[in-house]
């Protein structure tokens, strides 16, 4: 049912592994509750084209690929969904690039890999790799997070657990 | 194989739940009701959707296992529920908890103690595999996040796993929860392979 005032959006839920990119202006891209899970999150404003992957591990070597978890390890996601968003027509050096989650969930032994961390040093080589700068980050910390992309409009807004969602971009 | 070895799984985590759910009806001294055992084979990426959704808050135990092989117990709980394990572990009227202090923690922590050593326990008595949980882990947040903790290491080598989950209620409290158990690959086959010698 349509609302007055307001415009209907479809919402992409990215599961673990999993990503997307879009250039059709109601589409919301979306990761939630990542832990030390990382978003990528990349976004050409001038285009509105947008991507966003929801990666778990941070490195290939570590495991296999798979058809159902494509984008599970950073080094292979993060050149995925640049490449299919310069294919919808986002240009390289426009890019707006954007870290989110990578927390570490677990504060004692426990913790023995230190995902979150590895994550986000995975993430930032991986863009270092393309020549692309990241423009936020939202990384580390101990609590969980979603975060959404607007495709039509950029806007990035993050959620923590138990807060209210805050804009991070655009 | 796969049937075999389900079976086999499900066979020994029925076995240590029992026992783990007897353990707790002692240290809460209520009866505890087993009230669904259910053990299936689901895509990692899908199981924070079995408690809610990624976004659903939670207070969850985590315990590694180690020794033989490894793998992960996980006790997950809405936080109201949490917050009456936590009053019935201390002795609390119900309603005094309404937040997660470092000793509702603590006790929490404790009951995850209880539970782990019992379930491992008599799966190592049925296997003669050497099986310890770690120190408990007690942690709030958003159920995905929680869940990540054990889906990045699940995930490295495949999609999906064996998820047992067992909901439980003490009798005559307003408590309930799911406790759940995902093997490794390398925990699996050494079950499996202990129980065929």
């Amino acid at each position: 049912m349509a609302v007055q005032g307001t415009e209907s959006v479809t919402e992409t839920t990215l599961s673990l592994g999993e990503w997307a990119v879009s250039a059709d202006p109601t589409s919301v891209l979306a990761c939630l509750g990542l832990g030390s899970c990382v978003a990528f999150i990349v976004y050409d404003a001038t285009r509105h084209v947008g991507g966003m992957a929801h990666m778990v591990l941070p490195d290939s070597s570590m495991g296999r690929v798979t058809e159902l978890t494509p984008a599970k390890f950073v080094d292979v996601a993060v050149p995925l969904v640049v490449e299919r968003v310069l294919a919808l027509g986002a240009m390289r050096h426009r890019l707006q690039v954007h870290l989110v989650g990578g927390a570490r969930m677990l504060t004692g032994h426990a913790d023995r890999m230190h995902i979150g961390e590895r994550n986000v040093e995975a993430a930032r080589q991986a863009c270092r790799g393309l020549g692309i700068a990241i423009t936020s980050e939202d990384v580390g910390g101990n609590t969980g997070r979603t975060v959404r992309l607007h495709v039509g409009t950029g806007e990035l807004t993050l959620r923590g657990a138990g807060a209210p969602a805050a804009r991070l971009a655009a | 194989m796969i049937d075999a070895t389900a079976s086999e799984w499900g066979h020994l985590v029925r076995l240590g739940t029992e026992r783990a759910m007897a353990g707790l009806s002692e240290m809460i001294g209520a009866e505890i009701e087993v009230a669904d055992l259910e053990l299936t084979r689901v895509p990692v990426s899908e199981i924070s959707n079995l408690f809610g959704g990624p976004e659903t808050q939670a207070v969850g135990i985590y315990l590694t296992v180690s020794g033989s092989a490894d793998g992960h117990l996980m006790l997950m709980y809405e936080p109201r529920i949490a917050y009456a394990f936590i009053d019935l572990l201390m002795g609390d009227p119900p309603g005094a908890t309404v937040s997660l202090s470092d000793m509702g923690r603590s006790a929490l922590g404790e009951m995850g103690n209880i539970i782990g050593a019992f379930f491992l326990n008599a799966i190592s008595d049925a296997t003669g595999l050497s099986l310890q949980p770690s120190p408990p882990e007690v942690m709030t947040d958003m159920a995905g996040a929680l869940f990540d903790v054990v889906s990045s290491e699940v995930l490295m080598d495949r999609d999906e796993t064996y998820l047992a989950e067992t909901t439980f209620r003490a009798k005559g409290h307003d408590v309930s929860g799911v406790f759940m158990v995902l093997p490794t690959d390398a925990l699996l086959d050494t079950l499996v392979a202990a129980k065929a010698a």
